[in-house]
């Protein structure tokens, strides 16, 4: 009978040597999402006559509406039949790469409404403000529409790239093996023997991964809004 | 502080900096300018009068295209948009908006940016200064609104007179052939509303031309080179303060001013 330091023993250091492919499975959505939901935000804050605008309502409204898990099926099981169709194969791409493509998708989506939602409690004032100093359009986004659309959007990021980190944890039901791939392998291999330790193991790692991205994003938020601390 | 005097000394004494001819706009079929045609020589300081809604900040809001006009043809500094013929290129809408600067009612300071960063902004960014002119420049022109030593303020931190002073120095590091002031008093409570007055009187001593829509007589007054009274959309009457304000011509003027004396000695 082994003891659960023993387990842990044998089973923790293979977990932590996971956590690049969790934070790989998270940061690497989360980059390609601001960038395609800044897109889509965009699309989104045009106006209506655009069809481009109904588009991208559409497909957000899709991405919003279904669980995450169909989605990785669906990009897992379709996506290479389509690029198969198109005449490339693409059985050499691993389960990885599959989880971050709809992540990504999935993400972006999400992104892009928070964002949309940052741009639209802007205050045209301070928009004018940039145009009446002569910015340009590129000028004006960068130097006050981005910023300010950010410090509103943080808050409402921060929530949802937590919940990315933590939903890497369903990579492994396509077979792309992070933290809980790793774990779950493991329970399979010793037949369910200490399965709750090593569960614990799992959720104890998480916990604290969590735990750094939210003190993480507190700081930004903290150095973002400075500027509405009371007066010193 | 010759930097931040009258700029502009290739243009002649007498041509106008900036001339409006038959200026139109309309919002939602509704024409809040017909057909409005004024110049301003450099060095001028021109106050509109006029009711609300008889299209001032309108037409402010033109001259540096923040509203784009329905037709009419607005030159400044040499540079002209004749939106008579359609959408004007954005480039020259740029390089003429470059030419402006402008005071708002509600201040509009860049409230995530520091005082000196509100002045520094333009300068670095559009006039590609490099740090130390532009802070340098920014330093002169905050002094000039005597708001030395709060540079590191934020906004939230300032009173309302001094937002708009900053914002002031802001449009005047610029260094633009034209500030446009928008109601730059009409936000303020009254015990603040003398020291923004008499900043502006101390810019336009130092020769900058100025476009200003006020509802403060003594001051259009005392610092303006022409009046225009608007009402309705178009020009009622124009010419020197003690012409105007003094010796109105109309009976919408004079109403109109009887109103505003009226409110003072209520």
């Amino acid at each position: 009978m082994e003891t659960p330091l023993q387990i842990l023993s044998k089973v923790v250091p293979g977990i932590i040597s996971h956590i690049p492919q969790t934070l790989l499975y998270w940061f690497l959505p989360s980059v390609l999402a601001l960038a395609l939901g800044s897109l889509l935000c965009w699309a989104r804050v045009t106006n209506r006559r655009n069809p481009l605008y109904w588009i991208c309502t559409v497909v957000i409204s899709f991405f919003r509406g279904t669980p995450g898990i169909v989605q990785i099926y669906i990009v897992f099981f379709g996506l290479p039949k389509l690029i198969w169709a198109i005449g490339y194969d693409v059985s050499d791409w691993t389960a990885g790469v599959y989880f971050i493509i709809a992540t990504t998708l999935n993400l972006s989506c999400f992104m892009a409404e928070t964002l949309r939602g940052g741009y639209l409690a802007l205050d045209r004032g301070q928009v004018e403000a940039g145009l009446s100093i002569g910015f340009s359009r590129v000028q004006n986004f960068v130097h006050v529409i981005a910023p300010q659309t950010l410090k509103v959007a943080l808050l409402n990021i921060k929530n949802l790239e937590i919940d990315v980190l933590k939903d890497t944890s369903v990579a492994y039901t396509i077979g792309a093996v992070e933290i809980m791939g790793y774990a779950n392998r493991m329970i399979a291999l010793r037949s369910g023997l200490g399965q709750l330790w090593i569960l614990g193991a799992a959720a104890v790692i998480y916990f604290v991964m969590c735990a750094v991205l939210e003190i993480a994003f507190n700081l930004m938020v903290r150095r973002i809004s400075r500027y509405e601390e009371v007066a010193r | 502080m010759t930097e931040l005097s009258a700029s502009a000394e290739a243009t002649p004494a007498d041509a106008p900096v900036v001339s409006v001819r038959g200026l139109k706009k309309s919002f939602g079929g509704v024409e809040v300018i017909k057909d409005v045609s004024f110049e301003v020589s450099q060095g001028q300081v021109l106050s509109i009068l006029g009711p609300s809604g008889s299209g001032k900040t309108t037409m402010l809001r033109c001259i540096n295209a923040l509203e784009r006009p329905d037709s009419g043809l607005i030159t400044v500094d040499g540079v002209s948009l004749d939106y008579g013929k359609g959408k004007p290129r954005y480039r020259d809408i740029l390089a003429q908006r470059r030419k402006t600067a402008m005071v708002f009612q509600h201040y509009n300071l860049f409230k995530n940016k520091t005082v000196l960063h509100n002045v520094t902004e333009g300068l670095a960014v559009v006039q590609r200064k490099n740090k130390q002119e532009a802070e340098a420049i920014a330093g002169e022109a905050l002094e000039a609104v005597g708001m030395s030593g709060l540079e590191d303020r934020f906004p939230m931190h300032l009173s309302g007179g001094q937002q708009q002073r900053v914002s002031i120095a802001r449009a005047l590091a610029l260094n633009p052939s034209v500030i446009l002031f928008d109601e730059p008093t009409s936000a303020l409570d009254p015990e603040r509303v003398n020291e923004v007055l008499r900043t502006m009187k101390d810019i336009a001593s130092r020769g900058v031309t100025m476009i200003v829509v006020t509802h403060e007589i003594r001051f259009a007054r005392a610092v303006s080179d022409t009046v225009i009274f608007m009402d309705g959309g178009r020009i009622v009457e124009k010419g020197a303060p003690d012409k105007v304000i003094d010796h109105p011509q109309t009976d919408r003027l004079r109403e109109f001013l009887n109103s505003l004396a009226s409110r003072e000695f209520e």
